[in-house]
């Protein structure tokens, strides 16, 4: 068998195995439909701010269906890769003829899949409940904005994962690091609301300049090259995160 | 009899002040509406209406916040005593498991209100208003229902579900729908046609927390919550009726 049948065929089994997850039912459809339902509920709410106002689902839509779906997506895979690093997984999977490392692309590939489709279905119901998302190219224009995301997100999970000793602290380092981001990231609150130092330090946070850039795309119709300065940011972290990740997990002993 | 339930109730308290998760919960409250403070310029629009984002949400957020973090710990613990037969095995001791749980509940309410308190003085240190008359008393016995009816509703949750893992999922995801739709988080004013009228009756803490939302920054007296405290009552009984029902306390069915 080739690296890459075998490798793909550890992807389609880790695709069953996501499908089988509570976790991963939890994550990808109870969270995002609770939070879409009481957005529709709200609709009527809206933010006003520095002479500016935007309505809450529009703004939370975006937001969250950035933030909160690509976190949620590291957390489940974070709990996954610190148990195989608690019980020496890959110590004894680098025995077999299948790598750590075919291991960790056939977990992946479907990760990044399926985070990537929740946040176009979560765009796409927000919209069919009166968000203000447009449905044309400009959501072909957000993917590799997800692209960047989601596989910051999962970086973030190795790094997490390669710097615990247990899933259990694991889970903790990951609940700390992500409530800030809610905060701070202009996910949840307009970032033009807080004071200007703050504000200027946001958008070097990562996933500020993403958020806002998903936003000007699918809220305004603006291009992706209006969002240069958002996107290098974006793709700095993730280089960053991608190379630290490497050097922390180990992926083999 | 209070001989035996008096050291139970000081090994409660120093297990929960050494747990790392209780102290991550008061740390990340407080900071919460620290941050919060930071707002400066963010109103909630609910037609031609406008309301202080940060005065509307520290009432709600300083009960809630940490109640709804002693919830999450609770399913978390009933559910692992449960997939564990903890009490099954109790029951076999002097102590009885009825006591236990009593004890550790009573200590959790106890905690919420401390944390209260707490988050609250700092809502006020940081920019928020609060309404500084005797009335605040009050707010001990209504965080203490709302932690207690919280705790009840936990061991239901944690009882209807088959494992940890799906009780913490369902245990958030009902967490969450309570910051959106018992007014912590949003007026429940801005919800569509009759929504605003049923809202406080069949949504657990909504009509406890206008009372303290209205004793906060109005210092109204607690006389004019009549119809709130009776719904908080009424859902106290019934989380208190379903919960041993739902979850076997002890061994003897």
């Amino acid at each position: 068998m080739t690296v890459i049948a075998g490798t793909l065929r550890l992807a389609s089994a880790s695709t069953r195995q996501l499908l089988r997850s509570s976790e991963v039912w939890a994550t990808t459809l109870a969270f995002p439909g609770a939070l879409l339902a009481m957005l529709w509920l709200f609709s009527e709410l809206r933010f006003e701010f520095a002479s500016q106002q935007v309505a809450l689902i529009d703004f939370w839509v975006t937001g969250l269906g950035v933030l909160g779906v690509a976190l949620g997506n590291g957390h489940a895979f974070l709990a996954n890769i610190s148990t195989w690093k608690a019980g020496g997984v890959l110590k004894r999977i680098s025995l077999t003829p299948i790598t750590a490392g075919q291991l960790i692309v056939g977990e992946v590939i479907p990760r990044a899949v399926l985070g990537m489709a929740t946040i176009a279905a979560f765009l796409a119901v927000g919209n069919a409940l009166g968000a203000n998302i447009r449905m044309g190219t400009e959501l072909v224009s957000v993917v590799p904005v997800m692209v960047i995301v989601t596989f910051t997100g999962l970086s973030v999970a190795f790094i997490i994962a390669g710097i615990t000793k247990s899933p259990q602290n694991a889970n903790a380092v990951d609940t700390a690091v992500s409530w800030p981001l809610y905060l701070v990231t202009g996910a949840m609150f307009p970032l033009a609301a807080f004071p200007a130092w703050l504000e200027n330090v946001a958008q070097f946070v990562p996933y500020t300049g993403l958020i806002a850039t998903v936003r000007g795309v699918v809220l305004e119709s603006r291009p992706l090259t209006d969002f240069g300065a958002e996107l290098a940011v974006g793709v700095v972290w993730m280089t960053v995160l991608i190379l630290a990740a490497g050097r922390t997990y180990r992926f083999v002993k | 009899m209070t001989t035996a339930t008096l050291p139970l109730f000081r090994a409660s308290w120093k297990m929960m002040l050494r747990s790392r998760g209780v102290i991550a919960a008061i740390i990340t409250s407080t900071l919460y509406v620290a941050f919060f403070g930071l707002i400066e310029d963010l109103e909630f629009g609910i037609g031609a209406e406008s309301i202080g984002f940060f005065d509307f949400v520290l009432p709600g957020f300083a009960v809630f916040l940490m109640v709804y973090q002693i919830q999450d710990i609770t399913v978390a613990m009933g559910a692992s005593f449960k997939a564990r037969g903890i009490l099954k095995r109790l029951a076999t001791t002097p102590l009885s498991p009825a006591r236990f749980i009593g004890v550790q509940t009573l200590t959790y309410v106890g905690l919420g209100v401390i944390a209260s308190g707490l988050v609250l003085a700092v809502g006020r240190l940081v920019g928020g208003y609060v309404a500084m008359t005797t009335n605040l008393l009050w707010l001990v016995p209504l965080v203490a229902m709302v932690a207690l009816t919280s705790i009840a509703l936990a061991y239901v949750i944690a009882g209807l579900t088959p494992n940890p893992q799906t009780a913490t999922n369902v245990g958030s995801t009902f967490s969450f729908l309570m910051f959106g739709f018992a007014g912590v988080m949003f007026p429940v004013a801005a919800l569509p046609g009759v929504l605003p009228d049923i809202v406080p009756y069949v949504v657990p803490h909504a009509a406890v927390i206008e009372a303290i939302r209205g004793i906060v920054l109005n210092g109204d007296a607690i006389t004019e919550y009549g119809r709130q405290v009776l719904i908080g009552i009424v859902w106290l009984a019934v989380a208190l009726t379903i919960a041993p029902l739902a979850y076997r306390f002890t061994d003897d069915r």
